[in-house]
């Protein structure tokens, strides 16, 4: 297993724990938001502005969470094609030793 | 670094790594016989190199749950003086030791189908003809061993004639009550309505199939169909039986000597009668108890060599 293997392995865990754990904490944030804003919303009185209020509050929330997994994507494209230019460099590498090898061994001969 | 890197990589495959191979991850392990720290080419070419005086008697080592072949105490290198089991079985006894590296995080039963086919290939390619195939598995390790066994029983494989004995060190045979209760607590908080219980729940599932086919030492993939069935934290009665025409060796640790603690904790992973297969019918001169021995101590044990060293001496 390569270096850069491993490395787009763990660039790819990390991308996959921020996406889905971003995913968990956001249900529960909501989840946890939604009580209060139930017992509220059962008070006629202030039941219509509180629903209004529940309504925005849940939008930026997921507005905020929706940003969190649009940066993690957007580094991990970035990650994704640092690694390939590293990789792409140590084939040439690899490939320019291949080549002047052979010519070594015919001029030594 | 190098040597903890892996050890790193070998426990993160332990806790999630079926996620790692499902999802194509550069970080999962494919199994392999490793040699001088890289993975051994199974064709005769490759092995004549590594081995330039390969023995007809192989021990086979296999690790358990979040380890590689390091928990054995090996040196990468070829090193005269290295004191691990395989390399003292190779001076003593004149076998020829083969670190398999896995990802512990696969569902045992696909791991015991990789080491089948593993075996099947290092059979053909070995060098001299073989007349002993030696397993050794270490914890979750001599699982995979009896599942490999299994499979190759079913199937008629040639390297299972050459195996006639097999020894277990720590390997939790009637399950582990650790992973069985951690199984209950999960159960237990999915059914608080909270959404953080459930959260902390959902993070509790996360732990690999591996792990959790640890519970109740499921060594094929039906034999998941009784932990659905009932969740208890009682010894199963295993549906697989230590095969026949073999004959099994286990060493287990206790870190009291007191007969119920050693029942109930053990060497604090895996309880006395798991570890020795309580009611299996093994005889009790193929069975040894270590006191003051913990779980990871018995990968690396004096006192164990001396026993399997006792144990294998006599001529198969």
């Amino acid at each position: 297993m390569s270096t850069t293997t491993r490395l787009r392995g763990l660039a790819a865990l990390l991308r996959d724990a921020v996406e889905h754990g971003s995913t968990a904490i956001q249900r529960v944030h909501l989840a946890t938001a939604a009580r209060p804003f139930f017992l509220l919303e059962a008070i006629p009185a202030v039941a219509e502005p509180a629903a209004l209020v529940h309504r925005v509050y849940d939008a930026s929330v997921s507005f905020t969470y929706d940003n969190v997994r649009r940066v993690n994507w957007i580094v991990g494209v970035g990650v994704g094609v640092v690694l390939d230019g590293v990789e792409a460099r140590e084939r040439a590498e690899a490939a320019a030793e291949d080549a002047v090898e052979p010519r070594l061994i015919e001029r030594a001969v | 670094m190098g040597r903890n890197l892996e050890l790193a990589i070998g426990a993160l495959n332990g806790t999630v790594g079926d996620y790692l191979a499902r999802t194509g991850n550069g970080l999962a392990t494919s199994m392999a016989f490793m040699h001088g720290g890289a993975p051994l080419a199974l064709d005769p070419a490759a092995l004549a190199r590594a081995f330039p005086a390969p023995s007809a008697r192989v021990v086979v080592l296999v690790h358990g749950l979040m380890n590689t072949e390091h928990v054995w105490g090996r040196p990468d290198e070829d090193d005269a003086s290295a004191t691990d089991y395989g390399s003292r079985l190779a001076r003593d006894l004149g076998f020829t030791p083969l670190y398999v590296r896995y990802n512990s995080g696969l569902p045992i039963p696909d791991n015991g189908a990789a080491l089948d086919a593993l075996l099947t290939a290092l059979v053909a390619a070995w060098p001299v003809p073989l007349t002993e195939l030696l397993p050794l598995g270490y914890s979750m390790g001599g699982l995979v061993v009896r599942s490999a066994c299994h499979a190759a029983a079913t199937a008629d494989r040639p390297w299972l004639t050459r195996v006639t004995r097999a020894v277990y060190v720590g390997t939790p045979h009637l399950g582990a009550p650790l992973e069985r209760l951690g199984r209950v607590v999960s159960k237990v908080l999915h059914t608080v309505p909270d959404p953080t219980t459930r959260l902390i729940a959902d993070i509790a599932d996360l732990r690999s199939q591996g792990l959790q086919d640890l519970g109740d030492a499921d060594l094929r993939h039906e034999d998941r169909a009784r932990r659905r069935a009932t969740v208890s934290l009682r010894d199963p009665r295993h549906p697989v039986p230590l095969l026949p025409g073999i004959r099994h060796y286990l060493a287990a640790g206790t870190l009291v000597s007191a007969p119920w603690a050693a029942a109930l904790f053990g060497d604090t992973v895996v309880p006395a009668p798991s570890a020795t297969a309580a009611d299996s019918g093994i005889p009790a001169s193929q069975v040894r108890l270590f006191p003051g021995t913990s779980h990871i101590a018995l990968a690396q044990h004096p006192g164990v060599y001396d026993q399997l060293h006792a144990w294998l001496r006599e001529a198969p």
